[in-house]
């Protein structure tokens, strides 16, 4: 029965919410207050564990905003944001806040459904072979001065 | 008769700037070395090119500039002045490489808002950086907020007066003990003791808050740096709002309180003075003023019901009141939010209390404590004499560690450092307002820039007008050095063009 109950709210609130980007929701956060809400991006950073939720960033390329979910909604996310990683792209679906009242007043919204558009991938960071030459040329001429500047101290020093 | 400087007196600068830069390509191993440990290895060869241009540039300027010269004062001021533009240079080399800044202008744009613990962020995308950007953006702040010229006193064996022409230089006049180099030491040490503890308490915190064991230790000596350093980085874009941790927020409190007191008080402090805590100008002073900001940011905050509830209103309120009033500029709000939710009221608490900062020789920006207590002294005794018969002696004292008299000199000193303050609040705002802003939100960033707090009400980002860029650059770095070293550099500038 709950079960039911649970799938028809989850359905009515689907219907309910709008997509909206982070710029439309921090432009006009009081209009948006406490509704129904689509949001897209990607999991960025950690997934921080609270009990028996999580709490994680989800950016759309403008700004992120944190994602307080229970912990078995946010198990399809396998991938996070970071520097050699792109993150899963996911859907929210969840009651955005202007000032979450659960949590201390921050901007932040409720995950009811969790959806992984796509999932993360490795980033390529290549390696510029001209970087390398010029490392060891110059490692070569600041040995050398090095060198120069130390000789120059102990005559100093005497 | 202005004497225009010799090439021995260009010798002197020049040598001291390539001393300190090298060392500051020395310093460039730690980003490597977390490059290497989380195996980035495009970020790695950022730091090792960018470390030995530095130090290459560093070793060729001692050099060619090898002299036996004496510092003098203005030498002082003017290699204060010029490292950090140079430092910023070079600092800014492996930002630029690694693709995140959108242009030269920006990476030194970055590097001078972590050496002069401002915090203003150009980059493009904070969530993708490397580990080793982060660890060079914080420890730069932690560089910054001791002062660069500290760290190289630390490490220098100078002769003489020479030490504190430098030390003056770069905004402090206050000596812990009598020898210069040993207060540099001083001030490294008490900063190494906070590092150590300051980042196992956080690393705690974070783990707590659902971080992996390497991740909090990594975010907690991050956030270590940047908020006893009063800098007010973090290693994501939603700064600590990406952390969602009332826990953090307490801690973070409490390092900005420690990085908001004067280092003298710290060791007054160690060495068993603890009186010292509530009888110092600049305490009696932060304390205050903290005092009637809190209550005008809550009043603003819980009238207009900005927040659920007093809780909510009291986390917020205090949290972005410590970050404005020690400079740190942690925000826990997005820079939006400010204008279009926060009333102007509170708004106005946090601008007086950005504009106040925090000790004299502390990590902390702005106007300082010491000089408006000394303001606030003059005053009374002005209204004194008025109230007193002709002829007669009013004497007013201040405490700072030790008494003072309240002499002319001092109030002078004082006045015109804080209208000089004020006078670059004032242009700020109006380029600001020229570039189209509207006004108060042009005065939140002008104040936020001079007085390295780094609270953004969301103008200064990455499509920023270059004008604008070069404006806040100036007010980041001239408030800083609180001005007296950029004086110093114009007047070493006019000698050399006017001078005979």
């Amino acid at each position: 029965m709950r079960k039911i109950i649970f799938i028809l709210l989850l359905t009515v609130l689907s219907l309910a919410a709008q997509e909206r980007s982070s710029g439309e929701l921090l432009a006009l956060p009081r209009e948006y207050d406490n509704i129904p809400t689509l949001y897209r991006g990607e999991v960025i950073g950690d997934i921080l564990a609270r009990g028996e939720n999580v709490w994680f960033n989800v950016s759309d390329g403008e700004n992120a905003i944190g994602i307080f979910a229970p912990r078995r909604l946010a198990a399809e996310i396998q991938t996070t944001g970071k520097y050699l990683q792109r993150g899963d792209t996911v859907e929210i679906l969840g009651k955005f806040s202007r000032a979450c009242a659960e949590h201390g007043g921050e901007l932040d919204i409720h995950a009811a459904q969790i959806k992984v558009l796509a999932r993360g991938y490795a980033l390529a960071r290549p390696v510029s072979k001209f970087k390398i030459i010029l490392s060891v040329l110059l490692a070569g001429v600041v040995l050398f001065l090095g060198r120069l500047d130390w000789q120059r101290q102990g005559r100093f020093m005497k | 008769m202005l004497i225009k400087p010799r090439l021995a007196d260009h010798k002197v600068v020049g040598f001291y700037i390539g001393s300190i830069l090298t060392g500051l390509g020395g310093a460039m191993i730690l980003p490597l070395l977390t490059a290497l440990i989380f195996r980035e290895w495009s970020a790695l060869l950022d730091y090792l090119l960018s470390g030995l241009l530095t130090s290459g540039l560093g070793l060729a300027l001692r050099l060619l500039c090898f002299t036996k010269k004496e510092i003098d004062w203005l030498h002082g001021l003017t290699i204060a002045a010029l490292f950090w533009l140079a430092a910023a240079a070079a600092a800014a080399l492996p930002f630029f490489l690694g693709g995140n800044y959108a242009s030269y202008l920006d990476a030194f744009f970055e590097a001078m808002n972590a050496l002069a613990t401002a915090g203003f962020s150009l980059a493009r995308d904070l969530d993708h950086i490397s580990a080793a950007d982060n660890m060079w953006r914080h420890l730069l702040m932690f560089f910054g907020g001791q002062g660069i010229v500290v760290m190289a006193l630390s490490f220098l064996t100078l002769r003489g007066a020479a030490g504190f022409k430098l030390y003056a230089g770069e905004a402090r006049e206050e000596r812990i003990v009598p020898n210069i180099i040993s207060t540099a030491r001083l001030i490294l040490q008490i900063s190494l003791v906070f590092l150590v503890a300051g980042t196992a308490a956080l690393t705690l915190i974070l783990r707590w808050d659902g971080l992996s064991w390497t991740q909090s230790f990594w975010h907690g000596l991050w956030l270590f740096m940047s908020g006893f350093s009063t800098g007010g980085f973090a290693p994501h874009s939603q700064n600590i709002l990406y952390y969602h941790s009332w826990r953090l927020e307490i801690a973070l409190l409490f390092l900005m309180f420690l990085g908001v007191l004067n280092f003298r008080l710290h060791y007054a402090v160690y060495t068993g003075d603890r009186r010292e805590l509530y009888r110092n100008i600049e305490t009696v002073v932060l304390f205050c003023s903290f005092l009637l900001a809190f209550f005008l940011v809550c009043a603003g905050l819980l009238y207009f019901r900005v927040y659920p509830g007093l809780g909510a209103a009291l986390r917020q309120g205090v949290f972005l009141l410590g970050s404005s009033h020690s400079t740190a500029g942690f925000m826990t709000v997005y820079a939006g939010q400010f204008f279009r939710e926060w009333p102007q009221l509170s708004l106005l608490a946090l601008l007086a209390a950005m504009a106040v900062g925090g000790s004299a020789c502390s990590t902390a920006g702005g106007i300082k404590a010491l000089r408006i207590g000394i303001l606030f002294k003059a005053l009374r005794q002005d209204i004194k004499r008025l109230l007193l018969p002709p002829g007669a002696v009013s004497a007013e004292r201040y405490h700072h560690v030790k008494d003072y008299f309240l002499d002319d000199k001092v109030v002078r000193g004082a006045a015109i450092v804080t209208l000089l303050y004020l006078t670059v609040f004032g242009l700020g705002a109006l380029a600001g307002v020229c570039y189209g802003y509207p006004f108060l939100p042009a005065l939140f960033e002008s104040i936020s820039a001079a007085t390295n707090a780094g609270l953004s009400c969301g103008i200064i980002t990455p499509g920023l007008p270059v004008g604008l860029k070069l404006i806040y650059l100036l007010e980041i770095w001239g408030g800083r050095l609180e001005f007296t070293a950029v004086l110093g550099l114009l007047a070493y500038g006019w000698a050399c063009l006017k001078g005979k």
